[in-house]
């Protein structure tokens, strides 16, 4: 077993409460920090190679460093609790088990980045989170962690926690900061960039929870530890989530570059009553899938986008031989059907028509055309909308018909589904 | 930073001013750039992706050229292979949940989708045995507007434009996804201006009412002109099939109302259409009988001499209107001289409709004025009215009737009767004290029963001239619709009416009366009719 950063405390008792978190040395870390300047804890976080845990993967340390400075104006940190990609469920743990470590990372960002005002958006489905994230904040406030002059320093902060009314679309930053304000969630132009104008039009900053969950360990132990715990430009640890019919599925905290194929037959102990692996999807529904024979490759974001895949919010997916492949994208590809913003033509209108073909296909009624068809509306849809969720519903659906074909064909000529729609 | 930036087009290298955006830049050198969800008042909204470019440097996929601006040393392709692809892409993606409706659609031969799907769009649909799953809404009902959803493109111009430029928050997208509908949160519109709405969309989801079902707008023939409606001028286009106005659309003039009118100006054109004065009447007795302008305008000269040499020449009044052209007024005031009288009164601004502000700062503050006629200043340029916006003038003519002063009154356009601060019972019987009573009006007017001589005259739709706006802006009208047939106009009639009395009164068109004009009127000296154009010019105070 691999050193735990992020899941330590995970099953110590009251792992919520401050008072265990500051008996673990919980708040050195910010008290250092709040003693660095800025541009300091920025050069830390980029030392360690700090990638993103939302799914893009773009250095933290560079993120931050693209704020403004002494431009007079407020900042902003947006913390992104919206998990809503299926396949992952590391930042729901992450707040219900170590809320003080988000929180204590949200106090040394915005000290990074100059801001006073920092707002966590929570998934609105998450109800035991927000409650728990709320009586940490009580705890804070309490104890002049939180408000004017924290830490005794010059420092103001002030933490919002808001939630989210059920769209995916506005876990992208964009989307996000439009929510906050109370408009629509849809994503904005870019440029200009949050850094440049973000929330209330203000210089903001959106980061993944699990990624300022990290933000402390950096400060304390230094950021060439914090590197070498992963792979070259890829530091730290990563929550990897196992879903599917495994013997022991769940949250495993493990190294960044971890094998793939480790992670499903060891740590999570292999396959559920002796079934077969068909096919894996690595980092949540928007990532492309990679057959059994594929798998046996590092999980970080360079070796999978090598692969053809993307390592995206670490949500391992694991699909078993008898899964029907044409249902489980039927499935994905109504989740994006849904959830679509509407904004842009070839989104709007591309995930329904995807959505339509391929029920038709898995209920028995397609024809051969509609398999390339679907090929065609993804190719249509790839790379021309505002924010990436065309790409996430046009890319699994690409990978899945290349790679499973046969099955989509056999649909066509059974005029049924061959597996029942069994998953 | 040079002044230029230098740019490639599909090739060509151009230079351009810096700020401009792909899309602009693109439009200055005649390169078309199909565009739904752009305009050029509104908030960037980049959904529709028709403009998407390939530009260089930059991200490999390609950039929407409405939103990009224009750098050194960019390349940018308009034309490529997959560029075409993902345009016919999105034109498909369109019309997947479109009706296809255009045989029974207002919006047919102006529609963007049409175009479009004409120039680059798939000929043949892949949107094979989904015909029972289109995306289906009822026609909504909101007032002024049906709203068609079905059509909808969802580029959401018609909520930004009422957002950002009318301030009425009346509309808004609901639902999400591909269920996504453009939907109103009232029953109706109240906004006066949400029509313009309607000239936004860029298909037929959003239908102005009163043109519903009129014509086909293949048939139309359109000509500019100036909304007749308030002091503000309004640029116009007068569109008309078989002698008949179908529609008035904003006519686009940066000067004055930018790209939009009001649904009351828009509206406002039955008058033209309907129940026109035809021929001159003359009285007979107790009855106005038909006649030739000929007669009507020899009835006029003899009761006026006779008048005249009775009472003296001021005893003859003029009342001339804010709805006649400058030219007109010009020639009103001129037959006053003629005729030697001191008595030529001008009724100015007439007063039903409050003020209506626009919320946009970066257009007129106002698209609506309180003075409800579109030459005051004119009048007032013109030396005949002095800048007040009151009806005293109208007070003083009749009391002098009432004493006896005047005789012989000729009236343009304007139905005392309507005017609230004057008695009905009171006018009446003053009118009757007049031994001359000539009206010159397009349509019946209440106070003609008691006239001796009634004249048909031209609408603004169909004759020549000019009006000034409240800015003082010198803006020409046209004659745009073919006249009524045998009706002159006003400038014809002055002109007769003055030859009557001196035979070098009077000119044979507009262009003349201008002309003369600028030569003796000092706020006009400089312009010609001619060179106003389409766009108007300002006069000097005069």
């Amino acid at each position: 077993m691999s050193e735990l950063v992020l899941s330590k405390r995970f099953n110590t008792p009251d792992s919520h409460l401050l008072s265990t978190y500051e008996a673990d040395g919980g708040y050195q870390a910010a008290r250092k920090a709040l003693d660095m300047t800025p541009e300091e804890v920025v050069e830390e976080v980029k030392k360690a190679n700090l990638r993103g845990r939302g799914g893009a993967g773009f250095p933290a340390g560079i993120k931050w460093s693209f704020m403004p400075k002494d431009d007079g104006k407020p900042h902003f940190l947006c913390v992104n609790a919206d998990e809503g990609e299926p396949g992952t469920f590391k930042d729901r743990s992450l707040m219900r088990f170590d809320p003080h470590q988000l929180l204590e990372g949200i106090i040394i960002g915005c000290h990074a980045i100059r801001a006073e005002y920092s707002y966590i958006y929570v998934r609105g489905e998450m109800w035991d989170e927000k409650e728990i994230l709320w009586n940490a904040i009580r705890e804070l406030r309490a104890k002049n962690y939180l408000g004017k002059g924290i830490f005794g320093t010059k420092n103001n902060l002030h933490i919002a926690v808001c939630t989210g009314a059920g769209a995916y679309v506005c876990g992208e930053e964009t989307a996000m900061i439009n929510s906050i304000e109370g408009k629509r969630g849809e994503p904005r132009l870019k440029p200009p960039f949050p850094a440049q104008v973000g929330a209330f039009g203000m210089p903001t900053t959106v980061n993944n929870v699990e990624t300022i969950s990290n933000i402390p360990h950096i400060l304390k132990n230094g950021g060439e530890w914090f590197a070498s715990l992963g792979v070259e430009k890829d530091g730290g640890t990563r929550m990897y989530g196992v879903s599917g019919p495994v013997k022991n599925p769940g949250l495993f905290e493990r190294p960044q570059g971890y094998n793939l194929k480790k992670l499903i037959f060891e740590d999570a102990g292999g396959m559920l009553d002796g079934r077969e692996l068909k096919a894996v999807i690595p980092g949540g529904s928007s990532c492309p899938v990679l057959k059994a024979d594929e798998i046996d490759i590092p999980h970080n974001y360079d070796s999978l986008r090598d692969a053809g895949s993307m390592a995206g919010s670490a949500g391992v997916i694991v699909l078993p031989e008898d899964a029907c492949a044409v249902k489980a994208m039927a499935n994905l590809a109504q989740f994006y059907a849904h959830e679509s913003c509407g904004q842009c033509t070839p989104c709007r209108e591309g995930t329904h028509w995807l959505n339509l073909l391929i029920q038709r296909i898995e209920a028995g009624q397609g024809k051969m055309e509609d398999i390339d068809q679907l090929l065609q509306t993804c190719k249509n849809m790839m790379g021309s909308t505002i924010c990436p969720l065309s790409d996430a519903a046009a890319m699994p659906m690409e990978a899945f018909v290349r790679k499973f074909r046969d099955e989509f064909e056999e649909h066509v000529r059974l005029g049924r589904c061959p597996r029942d729609g069994r998953l | 930073m040079s002044d230029t930036v230098k740019v490639t087009i599909n090739g060509a290298e151009y230079e351009f001013p810096p700020g401009l955006t792909i899309l602009q830049a693109a439009r200055e050198v005649g390169i078309r750039i199909p565009y739904f969800c752009w305009h050029k008042h509104l908030s960037l909204s980049g959904n529709c992706r028709m403009c998407l470019v390939e530009v260089k440097p930059g991200p490999p996929k390609p950039a929407i050229a409405c939103g990009t601006v224009i750098s050194d040393g960019m390349e940018v392709v308009t034309n490529s292979e997959k560029i075409v692809e993902t345009r016919k892409a999105v034109l498909q993606f369109l019309l997947l949940n479109h009706p296809l409706d255009c045989p029974v659609c207002d919006e047919a031969y102006e529609c963007k989708l049409q175009d479009y799907v004409y120039e680059y769009g798939p000929t043949v649909s892949r949107f094979v045995d989904f015909h029972d799953k289109k995306r289906v809404y009822k026609r909504e009902d909101l007032g002024k507007m049906w709203v068609e959803m079905n059509r909808c493109i969802q580029c959401t111009r018609c909520v930004r434009y009422l957002k950002e430029i009318a301030g009425e928050y009346e509309m808004d997208r609901t639902h999400r996804g591909h269920h996504l509908k453009i939907d109103t949160y009232k029953e109706a519109f109240e906004s006066d201006f949400a029509l313009n709405a309607a000239d936004l969309c860029p298909v037929g989801a959003l239908e102005d009412k009163k043109f519903h079902f009129k014509t086909r707008t293949w048939d139309l023939r359109r000509g500019p002109s100036i909304c007749p409606g308030c002091s503000i001028g309004c640029n116009i286009y007068i569109d008309w099939f078989g002698g008949r106005i179908e529609r008035l659309l904003p006519r686009e003039n940066d000067a004055v109302n930018a790209c939009w009118i009001c649904d009351h100006g828009r509206h406002d054109f039955d008058c033209i259409n309907e129940n026109r004065l035809q021929k001159p009447r003359v009285r007979s007795g107790a009855n106005l009988e038909d006649a030739r302008y000929s007669d009507a305008l020899a009835r006029a000269k003899k009761d006026l001499d006779e008048i005249r040499n009775i009472h003296g020449p001021d005893a003859v009044a003029l009342l001339l209107s804010p709805r006649m052209t400058n030219e007109e007024l010009f020639l009103g005031k001129k037959l006053g001289q003629v005729l030697g009288t001191e008595r030529v009164a001008f009724l100015a601004g007439y007063n039903h409709r409050p003020v209506v502000p626009v919320m946009s700062d970066v257009l007129p503050k106002t698209l609506v004025s309180d003075d409800k006629t579109p030459n005051s200043t004119g009048g007032r340029l013109l030396g005949i009215h002095e800048g007040k916006e009151d009806f005293t003038a109208a007070h003083e003519l009749v009391a002098a009737i009432e004493d006896g002063k005047v005789k012989g009154l000729m009236l343009f356009h304007e139905d005392l009767s309507a005017l609230s601060s004057i008695d009905g019972a009171a006018l009446k019987k003053a009118l009757g004290l007049l031994d001359f009573f000539m009206v010159v009006a397009i349509r019946d007017l209440a106070v003609a029963e008691q006239a001796h001589v009634v004249l048909p005259t031209l609408s603004y739709a169909e004759k020549d001239g000019s009006f000034t706006n409240h800015q003082k802006r010198v803006q020409r009208i046209f004659p745009v619709l073919p006249p009524l047939s045998g009706v002159k106009s006003e400038l014809e009639i002055l002109t007769e009416l003055g030859r009557m009395f001196d035979a070098s009164f009077g000119y044979e068109n507009a262009a003349k009366a201008f002309d003369a004009m600028a030569a003796e009127e000092g706020a006009f000296s400089g312009l010609s009719l001619e060179a106003l154009g389409e766009d108007g010019l300002e006069a000097k105070e005069g």
